[in-house]
C-alpha cells in the first residue's frame, strides 16, 4: 500500500450526522456534533440547510430549496460556513431569491463579493442623524410625513388600501435621485411580483432597482432569509456610499414564515402562537437601517416596511411591534380607500418622528399652513354636523379643508416633483382655490400643472434646484393659478 | 503537528470508538502507519470496517467527525469542480 494514502494532512475533515426526521421544511438532523448555530449545512442531494436551532443530542435545520428530495437517514456534512449572499454591481436590475440565484431568466451574475444575511446594526459611532429627504413624489407624505434618508416608515393598512401602490410609486420616483432601490417581496403571490416588475420595466425603473423574491410557494425557510438577504444587498451598496431604499413587502408575511419553522420546532409559543423572540425577529432587521457618518463613507439605508393589519386593528401583536420600532407609521384606512381619497392615509395617526429634520425648506414653507388646515377642518368637520347654521368664518375653514384634503389625493403611478408638490400644495394654502368648486378640482390641478411643465419649466427648475420658495417665485406661482382658474 | 490530529485528540475526551473504513482489511503494518501519522491514535482501540466503494484509501470516523482520505471523496471533489 502507498504511504501516502496514510497522509492525513490533505485529508478532508468534516463534521457528519444523518438526518432523523422531516418536517415541512424543518429537518431534525442526529450527529453533527459540534456545528455552530447559523452554519450552512449539506445534505446528500446537494441541497443546502441552514441551522436554526441547537438542542443536546439533536440539531434542527431549515432546507433552502426542495426539500421534498431529502430522505430520512440521508447523510448531512457541515460546511463552516455561515449564510450569505453573492453580490455586485451587475445584481442591480436583476431579480434574485434569497440565496442570490437570478430567478429572471437571465444570465448568472458575477459576483464581487459575498455578504453575510445576518450582521449586526452598525454602532452608535458609525451614525450621523438623518438629514436628507427622500422624495417619495407623494404629496401627502413629502408634505405629512416626510420620510429622510436612513429612516424607518411603516407602511400599514388592511388587504387592498394601496400600500404596495406607495412603496411602488416611492422607487418610481427615484430615477433622478440618485437611489437604489430594493424590493423584497415576502410570500406575495408570483403573478402580483410579475406585474410590479413589468411595471417597473416600463416605467425604466429596474435600470437602478434589485427585486428579491421569495413567494408564497417557495419554502418558508427562503421566506425567513428573503428580508435579511435584501438588507445584505442593500449594505453592499450602502458601504460603497451610495443611497439605499428597501422595501420589506410584507413582514406579517415573514412573521408568519418565522412563526412556522418555530412552531415546528416546538420552541414555547406565545401571543397569537408567536414565539417570544418574534419582536427580535424585526428588530435585528430594521435596526440595521442607518445612516452613516462621512468618515465611513456616508451611505444610507432607508427601510420602507409593509404591515397587513386586519379590519383597521393597529393593536394586533406584530403591528404594535413594528410601529414601536420604526421611526413612524402611514396609516391606510379601507374607509378613505373607498371614499376616493387615494393615497387613503389617515392623517391623524400617520406620524414621522425624524423626517422633519429632513424635509426641504421649500415643503417646509407649505407644509406648515397644510398641517394647521387640516387639523382644523377635522375638528370642524365633525362638529358641524349637528349645526345646522354655521358663521361665514367657520363655513370658511370647512371649505379650505375640504380643498386641501382635494389637493392632496393624487393618481396611482404618478409621482409628482418637489417643484409640483410645492406648487400645488401653495395655491391651496394661500386660499387661491377658494372659490373653484369641488367637483372641478381635480381638473384645474391637471391643466396648471401641465401649464406649469410646459411654460413655467424654468420655474419648476429654479425651485427644484434650490429647494425654497422665494417671493419671486410665489409671485410667478400666483399667475399661473390665475391663467388657470 | 497536522490538523486532525488535534481535531481527535478533542473529540477523544467525550467519545473513544474509533473505526477506520477502507477498501480492504487493514494489516497491523497499517495500522501502526496510522497511528505514527496521528499520534493522537496511539493508546485507542480501531476498529477495522471494509467499504469497497472507498477505491482506496482510508476514513476515519469518531463520533459526527470524519477524516476523509480516501479515493472516492478525491475523485467526488474533483468532479465537482470541474462542473463549476
Amino acid at each position: 500500500m502507498n504511504n501516502s494514502n496514510f497522509d492525513f494532512k490533505k485529508a478532508f475533515i468534516e463534521e457528519v450526522g444523518s438526518v432523523e426526521k422531516i418536517q415541512d421544511g424543518v429537518i431534525i438532523i442526529t450527529g453533527l456534533e459540534s456545528v455552530s448555530f447559523g452554519e450552512i449545512v449539506e445534505f446528500e442531494s446537494g441541497v443546502a440547510g441552514y441551522v436554526v436551532d441547537l438542542t443536546e443530542k439533536e440539531v434542527g435545520a431549515i432546507v433552502l430549496g426542495d426539500y421534498l428530495s431529502i430522505k430520512s437517514g440521508d447523510q448531512v456534512r457541515s460546511t463552516g460556513r455561515t449564510v450569505s449572499i453573492p453580490v455586485s454591481d451587475q445584481i442591480i436590475g436583476r431579480v434574485v431569491d434569497p440565496l442570490g440565484n437570478p430567478i429572471d431568466a437571465g444570465q448568472k451574475i458575477k459576483l464581487d463579493k459575498y455578504y453575510p444575511l445576518e450582521k449586526i446594526a452598525p454602532g452608535i459611532v458609525n451614525r450621523k442623524s438623518v438629514s436628507m429627504p427622500v422624495q417619495t413624489g407623494i404629496k401627502a407624505i413629502d408634505a405629512l410625513t416626510p420620510i429622510g434618508r436612513g429612516q424607518r416608515e411603516l407602511i400599514l393598512g388592511d388587504r387592498g388600501t394601496g400600500k404596495t401602490t406607495i412603496a411602488v410609486d416611492t422607487i418610481l420616483n427615484q430615477k433622478k435621485e440618485n437611489m437604489i432601490c430594493i424590493y423584497c417581496a415576502i410570500g406575495q403571490k408570483n403573478s402580483k411580483v410579475a406585474g410590479l416588475i413589468e411595471l417597473l420595466r416600463k416605467k425604466g425603473a429596474m435600470d437602478y432597482t434589485v427585486v428579491v423574491s421569495a413567494s408564497a410557494s417557495d419554502s418558508v425557510a427562503l421566506q425567513y432569509l428573503a428580508p435579511y438577504a435584501a438588507t445584505a444587498i442593500g449594505e453592499y451598496f450602502m458601504d460603497k456610499g451610495k443611497d439605499v431604499l428597501v422595501i420589506y413587502d410584507d413582514l406579517t408575511k415573514h412573521a408568519w414564515a418565522y412563526r412556522q419553522i418555530s412552531l415546528i420546532l416546538r420552541r414555547p409559543a406565545g401571543r397569537e402562537a408567536y414565539p417570544g423572540d418574534v419582536f427580535y425577529l424585526h428588530s435585528r432587521l430594521l435596526e440595521r437601517s442607518c445612516r452613516l457618518d462621512q468618515k465611513y463613507g456616508g451611505g444610507s439605508l432607508t427601510a420602507l416596511p409593509i404591515i397587513e393589519t386586519l379590519e383597521g386593528d393597529v393593536s394586533g401583536y406584530i403591528p404594535t411591534n413594528i410601529i414601536s420600532i420604526t421611526d413612524g407609521q402611514i396609516f391606510l384606512e379601507t374607509d378613505l380607500f373607498n371614499a376616493g381619497v387615494r393615497p387613503a392615509i389617515n392623517i391623524g395617526i400617520s406620524v414621522s418622528r425624524v423626517g422633519g429634520n429632513a424635509q426641504t425648506k421649500a415643503m417646509k414653507q407649505v407644509a406648515g399652513k397644510l398641517k394647521l388646515d387640516l387639523a382644523q377642518y377635522r375638528e370642524l368637520s365633525a362638529f358641524s354636523q349637528f349645526e345646522s347654521e354655521l358663521d361665514e368664518e367657520t363655513k370658511k375653514l370647512l371649505n379650505r379643508g375640504a380643498k386641501v384634503t382635494q389637493i392632496l389625493i393624487q393618481k396611482k403611478n404618478a409621482p409628482l416633483t418637489l417643484a409640483e408638490e410645492v406648487a400645488i400644495i401653495w395655491a391651496a394654502n394661500k386660499g387661491l382655490l377658494d372659490e373653484v368648486p369641488q367637483s372641478s378640482m381635480e381638473n384645474f390641478e391637471e391643466k396648471y400643472l401641465d401649464d406649469l411643465r410646459i411654460r413655467g419649466a424654468k420655474l419648476l427648475e429654479t425651485i427644484n434646484k434650490n429647494r425654497i420658495l422665494t417671493e419671486k417665485e410665489e409671485q410667478e406661482l400666483e399667475k399661473f393659478v390665475k391663467n388657470n382658474l | 503537528m497536522n490538523q486532525a490530529n488535534s481535531l481527535i485528540e478533542e473529540r477523544l475526551k467525550t467519545n473513544s470508538q474509533v473505526v477506520v473504513y477502507s477498501s480492504y482489511p487493514l494489516s497491523n503494518e497499517d495500522i501502526v502507519e496510522i497511528k505514527r501519522q496521528i499520534p493522537a491514535l496511539a493508546d485507542v482501540q480501531i476498529d477495522n470496517q471494509v467499504d469497497k466503494k472507498l477505491l482506496a484509501g482510508v476514513v476515519i470516523k469518531i463520533g459526527s467527525l470524519v477524516i476523509d482520505q480516501s479515493l472516492r471523496t478525491k475523485i467526488q471533489k474533483y468532479l465537482k469542480h470541474l462542473y463549476e
